[in-house]
């Protein structure tokens, strides 16, 4: 008998893709990432991400396709604070995927982890399956104050109540280079696509580009030895590679497993939000 | 001084090696990306097609320069402009959210008219010229116009000449006002260096930098301009990577990524920098003799300075170490060591240093030999004064809001109620247009004409331009507009002065006339429209204009104790005010992605905290949340208590750029101001306002409340989230 992800490996394999035509590929480097957050308001400016408010956001309803995680080493005066933009990896095994019980998120021809809202039936099953959390739920249908929706980008959908959402890698920009490229009979050239993060950001931490072209920016950027992908133990084949940060490590203080402040010592997820937080108190 | 119109002047002299060529040819620090056309359509209303126009962001004084994406006449998206010098395609956090500000909804539509009850009526341009031009044209030809302030701010650009053209021929007063101006640096600059302008640091090219407090990657100066070389220093490609030390008492988003994080006393800095310098100097071999002194009288030893600065003596040797061995060291200061009682003897101190290591010239780099004037302490007390003795009849706000930025102890909000007419000229209800009579409602810089001059250091002139990117939303005028129209209305030398149609044709007569100057001869109209398509028109800084090193510097002086207000005994802590990369002095909190930003360091949105070192916070058994009374001698906030990791156990941090009055419902009444706690304190040398030198007290309300973090567990847990582990 077969398991579903029997099925979904024929899926993703025989008649579909083998392989794929540009597979977009993301590289991070820590060592340039100052934590500035330009890329989360790019993002959000880019995909229509709504205002959540002060209340839904204390709810842990917050919706930020990229964030900025950060992390402690140490204490004071040797305290040392360490950020990674964490946004949804792409992963070639993602188990999302697997999760999803209507196929509304699935793996295209580029090797993006793609959402298709009008299939979501908003099970959030995908949402528990992601080990880098960085799937969102829309609660509600949001709207913008006006005149606040006239900026909207027209290239994204607006969602509503009921459905899921992530980092697309800028999948409309991707689709815009693409057509310009197929207009005039070649490939995206590297650099052509250039989701709203890796343009904003200001230290050039982020480079975006076609794996399946080993001249690529990404491409070079995949040999370097500070390379490595997050929670990799977990088989997710993730397009989002980080170059980890050269800083010395702390004299005295490897990668700590003590707590820290009491406030922030409730969980181990890479993200946890503050509506679980034992000590909240309104 | 060179004052702005000088700068424009002076290219009639020397346009030597300048010509239209340096329009274009030159603009680009790296090759053109062709990823955004530069086509401009006859209009910009083309159904389902996007227009790209390059103008200037006006968030804050870096100037950088960003492409807008336009799709049926409405601002879109915001993209750094690859062809900028300083910003270099980047942009940060604030310039994103930028269009908030053009489609916010509270917005100011009309210009206000104050109804006496602390309401606002909409009333029409028509009305408000009537109103205010009549008593304008008095005071002009009473020769009164002493009785009219200015108020604005310190950007180079063409609006604030035409401000100021205004201002001479009414022969009326101004304050350029800002919390964080660079006032101290400038005085230092003199001193050490010779200039009249700002130095600028080419951190790309140094292999250590040490920063005494300036926040370069947050919010100090040109946050995108120092990031772009930020991400050079560390990852150049040419294999080196550069070392960074941050001295300062709270963690900084610089210090967040520093190396090395140094949490000195506030206030010891300049003394660190001279010990530093002395050390130095005493390694130097007989022959070569830094900065031409043979040492610093007054200076500390390492071991003195490090009591002194409650550092490990051990960590200030290897210091020493490292910048006896750097080939391009760096060091610079700012932030609260610019903003204490003896602000410019620390940061001579600090340039001091850079002589003796040979910075000077190499890694800091001359610039425009210009800077706006900025008021001193004693200008405001003088305003204030003469307001409390009914001697001002006008004042003139201009786009600053000093009733939330600066310290409440100065007393502006009492001048402005002694003032007979305030006339704010802003795009929202700022704390300081709402004490206003009349509140002219401006244009957001997506709207109007103007530019701004930027300093890359590279020996370059750089003018960005801004030009509108789509048709004004509303019934408002630009800054320059309703100066140009108030001019005409009052006749006299103000008319003579100011003979322009719009903010448009005052933007490009001041463009023809710097070209003609130039002996550029040929065809402006093509030229201008180059450099709109281009955003930046780069000049090479001509014989004069750039600053140069003077040969010799007096020998440092030991700076003075720094002094704070208030009696230790009573306020234990030193208060700690910063500047968020999203809040700033308090432009962005209007602005709702803004809000919703969570903060780099700790995850807190949408409102105020107060950091306490975790040692502090157990000695006074606070918990994330608990409330505190935060009182210095000049007021008391409260607000959530946050323990920090990042701050000295005698200091206590607290975000400006949050409690507004007033400013529109994302901004208004959302967390605590604390310039209400600041004490009117001055630099010693050039009596600038300093900010970072009040003392504060702490007390616990009881109660508690649940702040809005987004950040759960701050510790990696052996996930290796940050990568894998390196063999020990
Ligand atoms: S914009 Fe760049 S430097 Fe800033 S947080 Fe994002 S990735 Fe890091
Ligand atoms: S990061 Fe999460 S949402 Fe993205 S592909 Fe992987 S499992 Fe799916
Ligand atoms: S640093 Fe940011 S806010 Fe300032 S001008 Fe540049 S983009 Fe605008």
């Amino acid at each position: 008998m077969s398991t579903i992800r029997d099925k979904l490996r024929e899926y993703r394999t025989a008649g579909y893709y083998t392989e794929f035509e540009y597979h977009w590929t993301m590289a991070v480097d820590l060592d340039r990432c100052t934590g500035c957050e330009a890329c989360v308001v790019a993002c959000q400016a880019e995909n229509n991400l709504p205002i959540v408010g002060e209340k839904r956001m204390r709810q842990g309803r917050e919706m930020k396709w990229l964030r900025i995680e950060r992390y402690w080493d140490g204490d004071y005066p040797d305290a040392r604070l360490n950020f990674i933009p964490m946004l949804c990896q792409h992963c070639d095994e993602a188990p999302c995927e697997i999760a999803c019980p209507v196929f509304a998120t699935y793996h295209n021809q580029d090797g993006l982890n793609a959402q298709v809202y009008n299939r979501c039936i908003g099970t959030r099953t995908c949402a528990v399956y992601c080990p880098y959390e960085v799937r969102f739920f829309n609660w509600f249908t949001y709207t913008w104050d006006e005149p606040l929706e006239q900026q909207l980008n027209p290239d994204v959908t607006v969602r509503e109540k009921g459905v899921m959402e992530k980092c697309t890698f800028c999948v409309q920009r991707i689709n815009r280079a693409k057509d310009l490229a197929r207009d005039e009979d070649r490939r995206v050239a590297d650099g052509e696509a250039q989701p709203a993060c890796a343009q904003a950001c200001p230290t050039d931490a982020i480079v975006f580009g076609d794996r399946n072209d080993p001249d690529s920016a990404v491409s070079r950027k995949l040999e370097d030895p500070r390379a490595y992908k997050v929670l990799e133990e977990l088989n997710t084949h993730p397009s989002v590679v980080y170059l980890k940060n050269a800083r010395e490590p702390l004299a005295g203080h490897e990668d700590d497993d003590h707590h820290g402040e009491e406030s922030d010592s409730h969980a181990a997820s890479p993200v946890m939000w503050s509506e679980e937080s034992s000590e909240a108190v309104a | 001084m060179l004052n702005r119109r000088d700068i424009f002047k002076y290219l009639a002299g020397g346009g030597v090696g300048v010509g239209t060529g340096l329009l274009l040819g030159e603009v680009n620090q790296r090759p053109l990306e062709t990823l955004l056309s530069t086509h401009i359509p006859p209009e910009d209303f083309s159904p389902g097609m996007d227009t790209w126009y390059k103008t200037l962001c006006r968030m804050c004084p870096a100037g950088c320069g960003i492409s807008v994406r336009v799709r049926e006449g409405r601002a879109k998206k915001i993209e750094g402009n690859p062809n900028h010098p300083v910003s270099r395609g980047g942009t940060c956090a604030l310039g994103q959210a930028s269009l908030n500000a053009l489609y916010n909804p509270d917005r100011l539509r009309s210009p206000m008219r104050s109804d006496g009850e602390g309401g606002f009526v909409e009333s029409s341009w028509k009305e408000a010229f009537e109103a205010i031009a009549p008593r304008l044209g008095a005071l002009q030809s009473a020769g009164m116009g002493g009785r009219t302030w200015i108020l604005t701010g310190g950007f180079l650009s063409s609006g604030e000449e035409a401000l100021d053209k205004f201002r001479e021929a009414l022969g009326a007063n101004v304050l350029r006002l800002g919390l964080d101006t660079p006032a101290t640096e400038l005085a230092a600059a003199k001193a050490m260096y010779g200039f009249s302008g700002l130095p600028h640091y080419d951190i790309g090219s140094a292999d250590l930098v040490v920063s005494f407090g300036a926040d370069f990657l947050g919010a100090w100066r040109s946050p995108v301009g120092y990031s772009k070389a930020y991400g050079e220093f560390r990852q150049g490609g040419d294999g080196h990577r550069g070392y960074l030390v941050q001295v300062e008492p709270r963690m900084s988003l610089t210090g967040a990524n520093a190396d090395e994080w140094l949490p000195a006393r506030p206030g010891t800095e300049g003394a660190l920098a001279l010990a530093l310098g002395a050390e130095l100097l005493g390694r130097a071999g007989p022959d070569d003799e830094p900065a031409g002194w043979e040492g610093l009288p007054g200076a500390l030893s390492l071991d003195e300075a490090a009591a002194l600065a409650d550092l490990p003596a051990e960590r200030l040797r290897a210091l020493a170490d490292r910048l006896a061995a750097a080939k391009t060291p760096l060091v610079l200061g700012g932030g609260a060591v610019g903003a204490g009682a003896n602000a410019t003897e620390a940061l001579t101190c600090v340039a001091a240093l850079n002589r003796i290591l040979g910075a000077a010239g190499t890694t800091v780099r001359p610039n425009l030999a210009h800077a706006p004037r900025f008021a001193a302490l004693s200008d405001i007390e003088k305003f204030v004064a003469e307001a409390a003795n009914g001697e001002v009849s006008l004042v003139i706000v201009a786009g600053v809001d000093p009733l939330h930025d600066l310290p409440h102890s100065l007393g502006l909000r009492g001048a402005l109620d002694r003032t007979e007419l305030v006339v704010a000229l802003d795009s929202f209800p700022s704390d300081t247009a709402s004490a206003a009579d009349w509140i002219l409602a401006t244009d957001t810089f997506f709207e109007t004409w103007d530019d701004d001059i930027s300093l890359p250091g590279n020996g370059k002139l750089s003018v960005t331009l801004q030009q509108p990117v789509q048709r004004r939303l509303y019934d408002t005028l630009s800054v320059t507009d309703i100066v140009l129209r108030l001019a005409q209305r009052s006749g006299g030398a103000l008319a003579e002065a100011l003979p322009y149609e719009d903010a448009e044709a005052y933007t490009r007569s001041e463009w023809a006339t710097a070209w003609t100057n130039l002996g550029i001869q040929d065809d402006f109209d093509a030229g201008f429209r180059q450099v709109q398509q281009q955003g930046v028109w780069v000049a090479d800084l001509v014989e004069g204009m750039a600053d140069e090193f003077s040969a010799e510097a007096t020998v440092p002086a030991a700076p003075s104790e720094a002094q704070f207000a208030g009696d230790a005994s009573e306020y234990p802590f030193v208060l700690h005010p910063f500047q968020t990369p999203g809040l700033r002095e308090g432009k962005g909190a209007r602005l709702p992605w803004i809000q919703e930003l969570p903060d780099p360091q700790t995850s807190v949105a949408y409102g105020s905290w107060v950091e306490v070192s975790p040692a502090t916070a157990d000695e006074l058994n606070l918990r994330d949340g608990d409330v505190v009374e935060v009182s210095s001698p000049a007021g008391t906030v409260s607000a959530p208590v946050l323990r920090y990791p990042g701050v000295r156990p005698d200091v206590i941090a607290m975000p400006l750029g949050q409690g507004h009055q007033a400013n529109g419902r994302y901004a208004q009444g959302r967390g605590v101001n604390p310039a209400s706690l600041l004490a009117a304190e001055r630099d010693g040398k050039t009596g600038a306002l300093a900010w970072a030198a009040t003392r504060v007290a702490l007390r616990k309300t009881g109660e508690r409340v649940r702040m809005t973090k987004t950040s759960g567990v701050s510790r990696t847990l052996g996930r290796q989230i940050l990568g894998p582990e390196d063999e020990h």
